[in-house]
Order: C-alpha cells, then structure tokens, then sequence
C-alpha cells in the first residue's frame, strides 16, 4: 500500500493478491535502475568505510548480481575481489563448474570456507557423532542448545546448517580478518530477513555485512541478469528458483526459474521447509 | 562477575628479542615458575617499534588497521616523541573491554610513549607512568635542546661553540644537570636498571581489586646501555660507507645480553610476589614483547623501519589460569592473537590462544627523522645521505606461514627477504604456490605489488 508520498516501504501483498503479507517486504513499485542506484551507492559507502571486503558468493542468482555489481563498481582488475564460498560437501557439480568458470573470467579470488572436521566425521549411516567433533565444533553445538549425540548429514537441521555454513563461513571471516562481507539477501525472499538493514554490524567475529541487494525482488534479478548478461546456472533452466545443496534444493516448476510465477508463488519452496523455519535462530547465530 | 574470574596479567618487556632469554631452556631445567608457561616460541610482533604494536596488542588489530603508525611524511625524531602520541583510535582497547565485564584495571608502564595522556591509557582505572632516573628527563630534555641546536655532534664541539657564543652561564646549568643525573644514575645503577625493580615495589605496595588486569611496561632491554651509540649510528651502515666499530658493536650485544639477565630477575621477583599474594594460580599471566633490537646483524642497530627477524620475531609466554604444566608450541601466531584470548579466557572461557594461521608485520618507511643525526655533515655529505635513506624509505610487510616467511616492498613487490625455518633460502616458487602466502598477503591489502602472479 503506498503512502501520500507514493512510498512503499511496507506492500500488503495480501491485499491484492493471495500471498502470506507476513513475510514481504518488496519493492515491486521502484524501478530497477533506481534499485540498481541504491546497490551501488551502498557498495562505494562500503568500500570508503572497509579495507577488506569479501563477497559471500554461492553461484546462485543473487549472489552472482551483487557479485557483478561489486565488479562494475570497482571498473577495472587491479583490486581484486574476493568471494567466500560455502562449501558444505553438498553442492551439484554444475554449481562448482558455475564458480570456477565466473571465477576464471571475471578475476575473482574465491576463498573457501568448508568444515572440513565436520565432513570427515560423517559415519556409513550418514550420521555426524557429536562426540567425534573437535572442541571447537562440540562448543558451537552447546552454543546452539543442540541436545543429541548425533545428526544427520543434509541441511534441513538448524544443527547441520550452522556446523556446515555459519561455523566455516565465521572461521574464514576471521582467519583473513574481512571487514566487510557483501552478502546477496534480499528483503522478499524470507520472513527473517525482510527486516534486514543495508549495513548490518556483527560481533562474532567483528565486521560488518553489508546487504546492497535488499529492495530487489526475484523479478528483478532475473531483469539485470538478462539485461547485463550475466551466466546463468545451468539449474535455473531446469525449474529451480532457489540453488542450495543436492538434498535440499527441488525444482518447484518445469518451466525456467524466469518463466514461473514469480509473484504468487514462493521462490524458496523448492528448499527444505525445515530450513526455512528455522533461519531466523540461524541468523541470530550469523547466518546469512 | 565473581572472585574467581581469572585475573589477567599482561608484561611488555619492552624491546626484548626471541632468544636473549632462553625461557625454553628455563622450562625444561623445571625453573620455579617457568614450567608452568606455555612458550610460543613463533610470535610475530605487527611492528617494528613500540606505538604502533602496542596498539596492535591493546586492540588486535594490525597497524594498517589501527592507523597508528610512522609514515613517509610521519616520523620520530630523535629526542621529540611528542607527535607520536597517540590521541586517536577508532578500535576499542582489551581494557576497556575488561573493564565492562567488571575488572579493574591497573597499568604501571616505564615507557614514556605508553602513558596517561595516550589512547593507550583508555580502560585503565589506574594508569602510572614513571621516569627512571627521575633526573634522567631533565636531562634529556637538555641534550633534545641541544641536539635541535646543533645536530648530533661531539661534546667537544658544543662546548667550543657555546664558549664561542659566551653562553657561559648555560655550560655550567648543562654541566651541573649532566652531573646531577649522572650522580643519580650511578646511585640507581642506571643504565643496567631502568626501574624494573621499582616496579616490583610499586606492585607490592599496591592492593589490587579482584579481578583485576594488570598491564607492565618493562624497558630494560631498550637502549641506552653503557655504550652509547646515537641515531646516525644506528643507519651509518646502511646509508654511507661507513662501518661501525666492531669493538662497540660487540660491547653493545654484551650489553644487550646482560639486561636479559636483569628481566629474568625481575620475572621471578614478580612472579614470586604473586604467589605470595596466592595470586599466581588463577591468573592469566602473558609475557612478550613489542619488538625486538638490531645489534647490526643486516647493517641496522636499534629498532624501527626494517623487519628483520631479531626486529619482529619476539617471546611469547603463557600461563593458563590454573594450568601448572605448559608445553611448547611452535606455530606461527601474532600479537595481534592476544587480544581474542584475553577476551574469551575473562569470559571465564577455558581457551587457549587460537594462532593465526598467518601472521603479518608492517613498517612504513624509515621510522626516524634523520635531520638532526645529520646536521653537522657538509651539504654535499647530507644530500648524499638523504638519497642513501630515501631510498631504504618505503612500506615494508612480512608474512609469517609455516616455515616461510616473506618481505615484500609493497610498492614494487621486490622480494626483500625469503627465509625457511628463518635461515634464508633460494626463493622456491612451488612451496611459495603450495603456501597459499601470496593469496593471504592479497586479501591481507589488495593495492599490495604481489609477485609471481
């Protein structure tokens, strides 16, 4: 619903169409090139503020815009970028063969974040025995009030999650001593994060995230990936709107991600819905 | 809070190298004290001198970071440290941290640069500094006048130019000072003690709230020693033809032996003094250094603009809170590791230090303004000893891996210096690729000039 001002800071999708209004918070009204604007007058207060910036980059759409993004802000190749990238053992080929090859021609220095203590401990039935984990693993389980002996390798646990992504993703960011991490969420895509801030402080480890995409709607990504012609991941042809691990991402249509309903239906529902649930504790623990 | 949270003691022996002191040694002979010390025995110190990598250790964060450091344009000269003081920092300090989780914090430093008036006293609910000889201030205030006036040059020459000038009156007020802290140096054994035993009593005297922090600044390894050398003599090597004289150069690595002594001493009489005060058990006590001392070995004596290894490479002992058994670790870590550890173990965290995998030391060109070591040369001499210390006049950065360690000018990326196991070796490329050192010195500053891309 806009304002007097014709501003839409909060859109009740439910008015007009049959979507939980809870968790929207798009800006479908601004156009793209005023969205494209907001993006990158956040990216140059970025990187006048950081010294060490690094692009949290998944080879899904969003990330790869706001990878682009940060790409046509710094103009040329003598500043290097650098992407974090989570590996938790689950990806599709076509996920990795997508970042090697984007890596390779746009010059970007991808630095990767794997629990790897974690991987080797998954036993034949798939299971991961907390007992088996080094102490700094076994301390973020008690952090988390996690109570079993074990779980199970896949990312529709809140346990899973934050051993495979948070723990490795938090490690790197201290270990390089990142300052900054730009980090492709969006305000529509999740309840948790349509309250998201364009710079958002984190404590553990000290940096800031910074969040340039935040008014794009998954309309728009699809508009400035075909409008800059930006590879695309072989999977979004196939149906899936939203790209995670083997086990966890489904195709929610057989039509391209770009062709489906983009407005009524959920783009996450092809994703576990366990998953989903839960991120707002994951984000408390410095998830994305 | 309660009265079991550890207390945390940290002492900077000020410009104490890795290796005067054979702490290992000390450990394995079951030396009262130091057995219960876990020694890092690869700490890298951020900096070469003393500001920029106390900030590292107060804050965790390396000099680029903190900003608080020399520049081509920012340097120390001689006798006038007054624009180093520090009055900004944008990072919090490990003791203002300590003093919201409830401790009260006492510094005791002999360092006038690490001192009440500085950001370094920020967190502090006591913060002392003392000049040792007391008139050993006054006195160098006069030789700074001096030396503004007349450059470094020799007694002999300042006199026949004041008597020349018919200041009189002034060479007797200089020479009554001189006498006056030379009679009081004599009287406190200065300069084999710089206070340190002071600083005992001081402590003695002193009833400390629980929990409390406590920061020491120990300066008797920093120069002067019995022998002195003057800032000139510090550089001659590098920027003329000069060569030092073997004879002092020798007297002065003697001296700088016997101070180490000195710090043992006063370790254990600290050290005792806690366990008396059965403090000794609960408390997080680290030992280290801000940098360490060139006695000439690559041309350079002192401290400052250079990374050599007896600049940067500096002790680090640990003694967990209610550990009694520590063991030697030779990872890489840094000073700016302290801080994290300091934070989590007055959490009431069981951690130990979590080294960093990589650890980086930075200078930004010459450290010292040499216009006045350089006033009585002839014009021709100055300008060609100018060039000489421009061209040595450029950021530095050292990256520690494993077993590697590599200095880069950051401007050009020359390879300055490449060592394994800190001997230094033909540059091997595939253990430099397989290091992954280039990738951490990249994201560690991405304007750097990084070779063998």
């Amino acid at each position: 619903m806009l304002n007097r001002y014709g501003r839409n800071y909060y859109i009740d999708l439910s008015y007009d169409r049959n979507v939980d209004l809870k968790i929207k918070r798009a800006e479908s009204i601004l156009g793209l090139n005023a969205k494209i604007k907001i993006a990158n007058a956040v990216i140059e207060d970025a990187f006048e503020k950081f010294k060490r910036p690094v692009v949290v980059w998944s080879a899904g759409k969003d990330s790869t815009v706001m990878l682009h993004l940060v790409r046509n802000y710094l103009g040329d190749d003598t500043q290097k970028i650098y992407a974090l990238f989570i590996d938790h053992g689950m990806h599709y080929p076509e996920t990795l063969k997508m970042l090697n090859e984007v890596a390779e021609s746009w010059n970007v220095k991808v630095v990767t974040a794997k629990n790897h203590d974690v991987i080797n401990n998954i036993n034949e039935n798939g299971d991961i025995e907390i007992s088996k984990l080094n102490a700094e693993n076994r301390k973020e389980v008690a952090i988390l009030g996690y109570s079993g002996d074990k779980f199970r390798y896949g990312l529709d646990t809140e346990v899973a999650n934050h051993l495979l992504k948070t723990v490795p993703m938090k490690n790197e960011i201290l270990k390089n001593r990142f300052d900054c991490a730009f980090v492709g969420v969006r305000w529509d895509e999740n309840s948790a994060r349509s309250t998201e801030l364009f710079m958002h402080p984190r404590e553990d480890p000290p940096h800031v995230r910074v969040h340039p995409i935040l008014t794009f709607t998954e309309g728009d990504i699809w508009k400035y990936i075909f409008k800059f012609k930006l590879p695309i991941h072989p999977l979004y042809y196939q149906g899936y709107r939203s790209i995670d691990g083997v086990n966890d991402s489904k195709p929610t249509d057989t039509r391209p991600a770009w062709e489906q309903d983009l407005v009524t239906t959920e783009e996450r529902a092809g994703r576990s819905q366990d998953k989903e649930g839960i991120m707002e504790k994951l984000r408390e623990l410095g998830y994305m | 809070m309660t009265l079991n949270e550890p207390n945390i003691i940290l002492i900077v022996i000020d410009t104490l190298r890795d290796g005067i002191i054979n702490f290992q040694q000390l450990k394995y002979d079951n030396v009262p004290f130091f057995k219960d010390f876990t020694i890092y025995e690869n700490c890298i110190a951020t900096a070469p001198w003393t500001i920029p990598s106390h900030a590292s250790i107060f804050t965790g964060k390396y000099p680029s970071e903190h900003g608080i450091h020399e520049d081509r344009g920012h340097k120390v000269s001689s006798f006038n440290l007054n624009d180093f003081f520090p009055t900004k920092l944008e990072y919090g300090t490990i003791f203002q941290k300590l003093k919201k989780k409830g401790y009260t914090n006492y510094g005791i430093s002999r360092n006038i640069s690490i001192r009440p008036g500085t950001v370094f006293e920020r967190g502090f609910d006591v913060f002392q500094y003392f000049d040792f000889p007391f008139s050993q201030h006054q006195y160098s205030v006069v030789l700074s006048k001096i030396s503004e006036e007349f450059g470094e040059v020799s007694k002999r020459e300042i006199i026949s130019k004041m008597l020349k000038g018919g200041r009189i009156q002034e060479l007797v007020n200089l020479y009554t000072t001189k006498r006056r802290a030379e009679r009081l140096a004599d009287r406190f054994n200065f300069p084999i003690e710089k206070g340190a035993s002071y600083l005992v009593e001081t402590i003695k005297n002193t009833s400390l709230l629980k929990p409390f922090s406590l920061f020491l600044n120990v300066m008797e390894m920093h120069e002067p020693y019995s022998t002195r050398f003057d800032l000139y003599d510090e550089y001659k090597e590098l920027i003329s033809n000069e060569k030092m004289n073997i004879k002092k150069v020798h007297n002065i690595r003697k001296e700088y032996s016997r101070q180490g002594e000195q710090v043992k001493n006063f370790l254990i009489a600290f050290f005792t003094h806690l366990k008396e005060m059965n403090e000794w058990t609960n408390s997080l006590i680290i030992v280290t250094s801000d940098h360490g001392q060139s006695l000439w070995e690559n041309g350079f004596g002192g401290h400052g603009t250079f990374l050599y290894n007896e600049l940067v490479k500096v002790p680090l002992l640990i003694k967990y809170p209610r550990s009694e058994f520590g063991r030697m670790d030779n990872k890489v870590c840094s000073s700016v590791d302290l801080f994290a550890l300091i934070d989590s173990i007055s959490s009431g965290d069981t951690a130990e230090l979590i080294p960093s995998e990589v650890s980086f030391s930075e200078s930004f060109g010459v450290l010292h303004n040499m216009s006045s070591a350089l006033n009585n040369k002839s014009s021709a001499e100055r300008e060609r000893l100018q060039k000489s210390l421009e061209s040595i006049d450029f950021r530095r950065i050292s990256a520690f891996k494993g077993n590697i360690k590599l200095t880069l000018n950051t401007h050009t990326g020359e390879v300055l210096e490449y060592l394994e196991n800190s001997k230094p070796a033909e540059i091997n490329f595939k253990r430099i690729k397989e290091s992954g050192i280039i990738d951490d010195i990249e994201i560690f500053d991405n304007k750097i000039a990084v070779p063998f891309r």
